[in-house]
């Protein structure tokens, strides 16, 4: 199995505490996002106490992702304000699916 | 073309002008446009703030912002929603957001208007760093 080159980007408390906006790294195949984390709070302990949810290609993921070659990976902090909740759910997955073809045909 | 404006969803590093919103959501057919405008304040857990200084995952940033407008497009199809962020320096008293919803009657344009604040809050990756007389903290919540 190859190496998968993942891109790394920064930002908020993140960036400053590593002092660098991105990286370009290269994993061993099998890589989860969880081990790129725990390496980056072994070079920059004063990573391990913050909290964020990941996202891959600009998706919001799980820590358990693994990770492919070229997948770009960052450490997202909260950007919730405390216990922000919804008066209105959103729309069901489903329906968004619907939304696009219909939007797609008007056009 | 179908008669509607184009959408308006962006991040700026410029002051954000309301009236272009409610350009870009108005149409002949709304009895409503409802304006939220997120604004800086001056005193934040009893310190002084200078101002807030927005950091964002821009690409994500407009991709989170336009699926939220695709969801308003779904709940209330016949209400247009503009969303524009400010980033980088805000001062005291400046809006970090505005949004505006056009809507036939009034009463789904707040709905339409609150809800895409919230929606904002939780899924777009945007922060804002407090910068104070005496210290500065990354607050966990735009």
């Amino acid at each position: 199995m190859s190496d998968v080159r993942i891109e790394l980007r920064y930002f908020a408390r993140v960036r400053e505490l590593l002092g660098r906006r991105a990286d370009t790294r290269t994993f061993p195949a099998g890589t989860t996002i969880a081990d790129i984390w725990q390496s980056l709070s072994e070079e920059c302990p004063s990573l391990a106490g913050l909290t964020w949810k990941p996202s891959v290609n600009q998706e919001y993921a799980t820590p358990e992702t693994v990770l492919h070659d070229g997948d770009e990976v960052v450490f997202i902090p909260p950007v919730s304000g405390g216990t922000a909740s919804l008066a209105i759910d959103p729309p069901t997955h489903r329906s968004m699916i619907c939304i696009r073809f219909v939007g797609r045909d008007q056009r | 073309m179908n008669g509607q404006p184009p959408r308006l969803c962006r991040l700026t590093h410029d002051p954000i002008d309301a009236n272009e919103l409610i350009s870009a959501v108005q149409t002949v057919a709304d009895g409503a446009v409802c304006v939220f405008h997120g604004i800086v304040r001056e005193d934040s857990r009893n310190r002084k703030v200078r101002f807030l200084d927005y950091d964002a995952y821009p690409e994500m940033a407009e991709r989170k912002m336009h699926a939220i407008l695709d969801e308003v497009a779904i709940r209330w199809p016949d209400q247009r929603a503009a969303i524009v962020h400010r980033l980088g320096v805000v001062k005291v008293g400046e809006a970090s957001i505005i949004i505006a919803v056009g809507s036939p009657h009034r009463g789904e344009s707040f709905d339409a208007c609150r809800y895409v604040i919230d929606r904002v809050k939780q899924e777009v990756p945007i922060w804002k760093k407090e910068v104070f007389t005496d210290g500065e903290e990354w607050i966990e919540g735009s």
